[in-house]
């Protein structure tokens, strides 16, 4: 299987691009004189939140790869993708709380559309396992998890499309904004984080990949030696795959 | 490690190779299919009435709620334009949560497999019965909101302004809710899923027909801009888009 023939090089190239993530965030790039170390959160919680709504633009993808040619192991792929999106999504959701509270004072606001959308995002794909676990025959499983997969992850962008059309952001955007006084290396921290974070999250997702694929293989030959009731009904029932 | 192995080929789900292909069918039977499937679904309402009158009087049973959480006070502006839409929403829901019921609980999805028609036909069929069942909801729900609710009632030059919006919000309901209500259908405890994968869904047409109600609905009235019309459109065709590509996925046995 190539994946697992890519797990070695890929985590030696994202254990380097962390590094020089970490290196130029925390020693090269200067500590803002007003925000103080506040300002350090830039180069982790945006990456966070773009590498999760690529990841879930991802799972989209295999899902509709799944519709289209009927292979198992493009529903594993989107499974996967999103399984380790809403991991992100999560981690993008806390370090966003705790920016917010070093920034205004407060953990969440609701007056934010960006942080409201991320959450109805992150509520929506919460229904994707009990969803997906609900329906017993595998193969319908795996259909209408893929269909699940397509829809929301072409509604995620349109989410936030439509919240940057309707309401006035409250979000800070120094990259964008022509007014920062942030030193050329903040983008380069900035650049480097997402790079990084995108790397953990294709070795993360590799890993997974192969950690499912190897149970599957485990319990298939478990069934051919021991026979059928060697493999509970549940765990069939809650595999990402057919088994 | 090897990759999975593909599906055993007499598993549901794979087909074995067509020995002979089916002759092309004649244009214009798409479009015959989907008048079938809605005539259908509006006979099984005429027969049955279950969701119109369920949506109708929730509705007003929500309006009237909403009288008294208010404290007879009455709304206008964004406020009145919320209530009414988020009323059209959870009115909505209880209609998805049995667009695909007969197909589920009755086998109707085992004999329409068993039809020619293409399977974007049954879910456009299903969107467009709900989208109807939502127009006629409103023919009865906004004269109520209007009578229980609203500031200064509806000022008759407002009218077409507040059906095209609610035209559009409604067209976006039904082509996601037919989607969802088509996901959730598979399940076991579907009552609970529609509306925790419907409403997050809903959420940007909530708020964008929200922007295009609430300037007519205040008073003195208000001029919509025209870009929300255009915003309401758009996610309704991403979704129609959606809905289309996806169609086979739903339906395939």
């Amino acid at each position: 299987m190539p994946y697992t023939r890519r797990i070695l090089p890929l985590t030696a190239v994202t254990i380097a691009i962390v590094l020089a993530w970490i290196v130029v965030s925390a020693a090269i790039v200067p500590t803002d004189a007003t925000e103080g170390l506040r300002q350090k959160l830039t180069y982790l919680h945006p990456a966070f939140a773009i590498i999760t709504l690529i990841a879930f633009v991802a799972g989209a993808f295999f899902g509709w790869q799944h519709l289209k040619h009927d292979r198992p192991i493009d529903d594993l792929r989107s499974y996967v993708a999103i399984h380790q999106a809403q991991n992100f999504c999560l981690i993008a959701l806390i370090t966003g709380g705790i920016w917010g509270r070093a920034a205004w004072g407060v953990w969440w606001d609701w007056g934010e559309p960006v942080l409201v959308t991320f959450l109805i995002i992150f509520l929506l794909y919460a229904t994707y396992q009990p969803m997906r676990f609900a329906i017993e025959d595998p193969e319908r499983q795996a259909r209408t998890a893929s269909v699940f997969a397509v829809s929301a992850g072409i509604f995620a962008p349109v989410c936030f499309g439509v919240v940057r059309l309707t309401t006035n952001l409250l979000h800070p955007q120094p990259l964008d904004d022509p007014a920062s006084n942030l030193p050329g290396t903040a983008g380069l921290a900035f650049g480097l984080s997402v790079l990084a974070l995108g790397a953990l999250f294709v070795t993360l997702w590799h890993l997974e990949i192969v950690h499912k694929s190897t149970r599957i293989r485990v319990r298939q030959l478990q069934r051919k030696v021991e026979g059928e009731d060697a493999v509970p009904v549940v765990a069939r029932a809650s595999s990402p795959v057919t088994l | 490690m090897s990759a999975p192995p593909a599906p055993d080929a007499s598993a549901p789900g794979t087909s074995a190779p067509a020995t002979q292909a089916a002759p092309p069918r004649p244009r214009g039977t798409w479009t015959a299919d989907v008048r079938a499937l809605l005539a259908l679904e509006w006979r099984r309402e005429r027969r049955a009435p279950q969701v119109l009158p369920t949506m109708v009087l929730f509705s007003i049973g929500v309006f009237v709620l909403f009288r008294f959480g208010l404290q007879d006070g009455r709304v206008d502006g964004p406020l009145a334009a919320g209530v009414l839409l988020v009323t059209t929403l959870l009115a909505a829901l209880l209609g998805i949560g049995r667009l695909w019921a007969a197909e589920e609980d009755e086998g109707g999805l085992d004999a329409f497999r068993l039809t020619p028609a293409s399977a974007s036909a049954l879910v456009a069929a299903k969107a467009l019965a709900l989208w109807s069942f939502l127009l006629v909801l409103h023919v009865v729900a906004v004269p109520a909101f209007a009578f229980l609710l609203l500031q200064d009632g509806v000022d008759a030059g407002a009218i077409p302004t507040i059906a095209g919006a609610l035209v559009l919000c409604d067209l976006g309901i039904a082509v996601t809710g037919a989607l969802v209500g088509s996901i959730a259908a598979a399940a076991r405890s579907r009552e609970l899923l529609v509306p925790l994968m419907a409403v997050p869904l809903l959420i940007p047409l909530i708020a964008l027909a929200s922007e295009a109600l609430s300037p007519v609905l205040t008073s003195p009235r208000d001029v919509v801009e025209g870009r929300w019309w255009l915003a309401l459109a758009l996610y309704d065709g991403v979704f129609l888009l959606v809905s289309w590509a996806v169609s086979d996925g739903i339906v395939e046995d």
